[in-house]
């Protein structure tokens, strides 16, 4: 499956997206989605919470594990998926690039979202993963 | 070789098949210089294996130095206390493999019998606690304590992020030995722990518990029946707590007093943990037996320990299973909410045991039982010339303080008598005290004996009065 | 209409009112009315909704809940690093005495002196073993004895004045999770090294990582991919050179006890699982054991009361250590699993423990020369006490996990092996497949585990919906753990009336 060129990905399977209005959107990749296969809880921060590029914002658990989410640029989060955060996957599993997204942010410098990885460096990584 | 099967023959086989002429080729990543030899004199400096008759002949002569509660008319608890235990629970728990001999239930479908019978034991800590979350158990009272107040401070974080709260108040007469574990943990945690000591009454002294409830509080623990046997008023704790918005722990000591008592669900608290002892297991000098916990389910997710639900299999049929195992260390690692990986299964197995053989309504009666002896025994007790209750208007359940002479004890032993666990090193002005327990395997004859043996032991001693 | 034998209900499902199983003596002083004498105290509305049962069919609810348990008594149980071996009977046989089982912690101490003596002989057992000089009984589990050595560790730094400074714990990336949990707990960062491609220690990493922040590395050996650390000895002198100390998980005891001294190779604590290395039965997951063994400058800060043999022959247990840390559980442990250690080790003697250490690296390595090529063995050399296989070759081929293969054990009567630990990240991304066959196994039991892996190999290739949709004959089929998870019921319906 191609994966969106417009979002940025980072190594641990999150994506960033900057929008029109200057915020930006993060969710997780469809890979992460199937990896974590059984989804149970999510735990994400507050509307007016700032997030740290490089840090974790939340945490999303599966029956036998628990990730990191980690943000890619650093700013101040101005919506969370209420939907997701009432541990409702649905959207999550349809549409991991749209109507799947956790939160977003109104980042201090959009410029950080550039050090991500292009959708073509991110399937370069998924392809040397896979044994 | 005691419990090795495997013949010279079978290891000469075996080491064939792996291509190595002897044993010793296996540990070749140890350093020979650190290598033990059997033929040397380094070698270990434990004695020769003994077979079964031989040791059982030495744990004899072991016990033979050792009295137990059952060599005395016995009155001591202050934690673990002298019940009689139904020959079911050792028959069941000890004497048959299927759980004993298992692990942790891990894969669902060949440890149903493991699942099904946590799943039960939580149901029965409901019961008694009327909180709707109870974990698999813990390893004991005090662990179970400092567990609650880690859980409180991570409650307390999440719902207070931006303030600071480090302090663990401990209000009223406590267990020394769930205190000084709790500090325990506190210290490497970096909690403080504030005790506020009990009043004359042996209750908690409100006015001292108003004084520390600040907003840098997380939590509150009261222990009722208390260490001095009183039982508190958990409710007025509870509504002490409010304004700051601390969690409450109410712990348990004696689980026989629930049969009783306002539930700890009826009195508002959030957690509940306590000791299981009293509930099917052996004195054993203390251990093991276990600590349960439960709480409000809104403080499900920061809960510690092994958890069971029912669930369903493939075919739709009921089955058990673990769950919420992501708090646990063996998936979130550092961040877990315990580092605790078992809980005291066979422990809590023996607790199901004891509660579903006295069932409901013996449960009631064993509980009342007990109450009509405390209150025969503490009145026959303060009728001894020179013996007093030290606090006598505040309720008590299965314990009570006498007043009267210090070093009593020796005394006492030579008529066969283990008397109340002398208090001197509990807290100041308590010389001359004695915390006595009482059980339904106490009878009144040995009580009697108690009050003259005191009487005899009195005479002639001035009254102390602290 | 579906028929249910009432063996197969809850017992709170069976209860009737007015059933019961036991009777008091009649009360032998006057009956008291509660509420007359407890005044003032608010009682519960209700009385706890407990089952009410008959005592036939209370046997026979947990007889059948027995049968529905696989236990070592019952099954093979190759369950990695928990070492299931055999447990003598005459452990509990004896515990049950009532020397044991009414001995009171708050008896005066003239009357423990059996006890005291039982203790100050284990700990000295342990310490040989361990090659350190100071053991403590008290922690009640594995988990326990690793928090406790990082207490003492940190009291150490703290009496040193560097407990500030010291901050840091490194530990591999290989280690059992309670090891980072505990740290974290014990109030230290954690600092993960990853391993090299042996799984082993990276000395060269592991020295760019050490310095005057850290506390301590906790390390297990044997490591828990079955690995014998090779350079314990120069890790340890790398730790100490730059004022650290060196922890020891010993979970994997069972392998090198009586052939090499922790303390020989500058250990500075660790703890054992008597549980697993001494034969306390597990119990259905507890209770266990967890002592530790110190170097001789940790050992003013263990935990209070110490029991020791006086100048006289007697015995007492000391309070007075201004520097111990504490308390970390009450009274003195699980005492009545110390007991059965000490049984099981006195019939060992020193011979038994050296060769129960053979014995166990004898039968993994068997298992890893016998199912060579059956199963991909990531690090093919000679392993410790377990061997780990993994799925690779399974899941490549047939799409069958490491989880399948284990729940298809179950139909040929042997306990999985231990699946989710190692984590992927450390068996090159496949499912691990972690067998510990113990000493106590026999070559029969061992041959018929073979034939039966050989034999579910063959399934995964010729009949994989057999493999996917195992166990077939168990009482339940596969469970649905996540929605324990998402919707959990953790307690039954009847126990809140």
């Amino acid at each position: 499956m191609a994966r969106p060129d417009n979002v940025r990905y980072l190594e641990s399977h999150e994506w960033g997206r900057l929008e029109k209005d200057g915020t930006v959107t993060i969710g997780i990749t469809d890979f992460a989605v199937d990896q974590l296969n059984d989804l149970t809880f999510v735990d994400l921060p507050e509307v007016g919470d700032k997030v740290k590029k490089g840090e974790a914002f939340g945490e999303i658990e599966s029956v036998k594990a628990v990730s990191d989410l980690i943000s890619p640029v650093s700013g101040k989060i101005v919506a969370v998926h209420d939907d997701v955060d009432s541990d409702d996957f649905s959207a999550l599993k349809k549409d991991a690039f749209g109507a799947g997204w956790l939160i977003k942010v109104k980042p201090d410098n959009p410029k950080e979202l550039d050090s991500a990885k292009s959708a073509a460096d991110y399937e370069k990584q998924l392809a040397e993963e896979a044994h | 070789m005691p419990f090795i099967q495997n013949t010279d023959a079978d290891q000469k086989a075996m080491l064939a098949a792996i291509g190595v002429k002897s044993i010793d080729e296996l540990f070749v990543d140890i350093p020979a210089n650190l290598r033990l030899k059997m033929s040397d004199s380094n070698m270990l400096k434990l004695p020769p294996g003994k077979g079964e008759l031989e040791v059982t002949r030495h744990i004899q002569g072991l016990l033979a130095k050792t009295k137990n509660a059952g060599d005395y008319a016995f009155f001591r608890g202050g934690g673990i206390y002298n019940h009689f235990v139904s020959t079911l629970i050792d028959h069941i728990a000890l004497f048959d493999g299927s759980f004993i001999t298992a692990y942790t239930p891990y894969q669902p479908e060949c440890s149903q019998g493991t699942l099904t019978f946590i799943y039960e034991f939580q149901s029965c800590i409901t019961a008694l606690t009327g909180l709707e979350v109870a974990n698999a158990s813990m390893y004991d009272a005090a662990s179970a304590l400092a567990e609650a107040m880690m859980m409180g401070k991570h409650v307390a974080e999440d719902r207070f992020r931006k303030e600071t709260r480090n302090n663990f108040v401990l209000a009223g007469a406590f267990n020394p030995e769930y205190v000084q574990v709790c500090k325990t943990y506190a210290d490497v945690a970096g909690l403080k722990v504030i005790q506020v000591q009990p009043g004359a009454d042996g209750r908690i002294d409100k006015e001292a518990l108003a004084k520390v409830l600040t907003r840098k509080v997380f939590a509150v623990a009261v222990q009722s029946p208390n260490y001095l046997g009183i039982i508190e008023d958990v409710e007025a704790v509870v509504a002490a707590s409010k304004e700051c918005e601390a969690l409450v722990v109410q712990c348990v000591g004696e689980p026989l007093s629930l049969a009783l008592l306002q539930t700890p669900a009826e009195a508002g608290v959030d957690i509940c943990v306590g000791e299981g002892q009293a509930l099917g297991n052996h004195q054993f000098l203390g251990g093991p037996a276990f600590g349960f916990f439960a709480a409000k389910k809104d403080w499900l997710r920061k809960m510690p320990g092994r958890i069971v639900s029912e669930t369903k299999d493939r075919d739709g049929r009921r089955a058990f299973s673990l769950a919420l195992a992501t708090r646990e260390q063996h998936i979130r690692r550092e961040k877990a909410t315990s580092n605790i990986c078992t809980n005291q299964s066979l422990c809590a197995l023996r607790a199901l045991i004891h509660l579903s053989a006295w069932g409901k309504k013996g449960f009631v009666e064993l509980a009342e039982h007990t109450v009509s002896k405390t209150q025969y025994a503490m009145q026959k007790l303060a009728s001894v010339p020179g013996v007093s209750l030290a606090h006598p208007n505040s309720p008590v359940f299965n314990e009570f303080v006498i007043q009267a002479a210090p070093s009593l004890e020796k005394k006492l032993l030579k008529k066969r008598i283990v008397g109340g666990l002398p208090l001197d090193k509990y807290g100041k002005g308590r010389r001359g005290q004695y915390l006595v327990a009482i059980t339904e395997v106490t009878t009144k004859a040995e009580i009697d004996q108690y009050a003259e043996a005191l009487a005899e032991a009195l005479k002639g001693k001035p009254v102390t009065v602290s | 209409m579906a028929i249910t034998n009432p063996t197969d209900k809850l017992l709170f499902e069976v209860s009737a009112d007015g059933r019961r199983c036991l009777r008091l003596p009649a009360l032998d002083v006057p009956k008291v009315d509660v509420k007359q004498a407890l005044k003032g105290v608010k009682l519960r509305a209700k009385p706890a909704p407990l089952p009410e049962v008959g005592e036939l069919d209370l046997v026979r609810h947990f007889t059948n809940l027995g049968k529905k348990n696989f236990s070592t008594d019952r099954n093979f149980y190759p369950l990695g690093s928990c070492t299931m071996k055999y447990n003598p009977k005459i452990n509990v046989t004896l515990l049950s005495l009532p020397g044991f089982t009414k001995a009171h912690p708050h008896l005066p101490e003239a009357d423990l002196q059996g006890h005291i003596e039982l203790m100050v002989t284990l700990e000295n057992w342990l310490s040989e073993i361990s090659g350190l000089p100071a053991v403590t009984l008290q922690p009640a589990a594995g988990a326990q004895g690793e928090m406790t050595g990082l207490m003492v560790i940190k009291a150490y730094f703290d009496k040193k004045g560097e407990s500030k400074t010291r901050r840091k714990v490194i530990i591999p990336d290989n280690a059992h999770g309670t090891n980072p949990a505990t740290a974290a707990l014990a109030g230290f960062e954690t600092v993960t090294l990853k391993g090299n491609a042996e799984g082993n220690v990276d000395l060269n990493l592991l020295r760019s990582l050490v310095g005057p922040d850290t506390a301590a590395m906790m390390i297990t050996n044997p490591s828990t991919l079955g690995i014998l650390e090779p350079n314990m000895a120069e890790i340890a002198k790398i730790l100490h050179a730059a004022g650290a100390q060196l922890y020891m998980d010993g979970a994997n005891m069972n392998a090198i006890q009586g052939m090499v001294r922790p303390g020989d190779y500058g250990v500075d604590c660790m703890h054992f699982n008597l549980h697993k290395t001494y034969s306390v039965p597990h119990g259905s997951g507890g209770p266990g054991a967890g002592p530790i063994a110190v170097a001789s400058h940790l050992e003013p800060f263990l935990p209070t009361p110490r029991p020791v043999r006086n100048a006289d022959g007697s015995y007492s247990l000391d309070t007075k250590r201004p520097d111990t840390i504490g308390k970390v559980r009450s009274f003195f442990g699980n005492y009545g699993a110390l007991v059965m250690a000490y049984i099981y080790m006195s019939q060992l003697g020193r011979e038994g423990v050296r060769r129960n250490g053979e014995n166990a690296v004898l039968n993994a390595n068997y298992l890893r020369a016998r199912l060579r090529g059956v199963y991909h063995i990531q690090n093919d050399k000679a392993c410790a006490h377990e061997v780990v296989f993994t799925d690779k070759k399974q899941h490549t081929e047939n799409d069958i996990t490491a989880l399948d293969i284990a729940k298809r054990m179950i139909d040929y009567n042997i306990h999985p092996m231990t699946i989710y630990f190692p984590l992927p990240a450390v068996t090159g991304g496949d499912g691990a497949m972690m067998v510990e066959p113990t000493e106590t196994e026999s070559k029969e039991t061992l041959d018929y585990f073979v034939e039966v892996m050989k034999k579910i190999a063959q399934e995964c290739k010729e009949n994989p919906e057999l493999v996917k949709n195992a166990p077939h004959t168990t009482p339940v089929s596969r469970v649905d753990e996540k929605s324990a998870t998402t919707n959990p019921q953790l307690y039954c319906p009847m126990c809140i009336a």
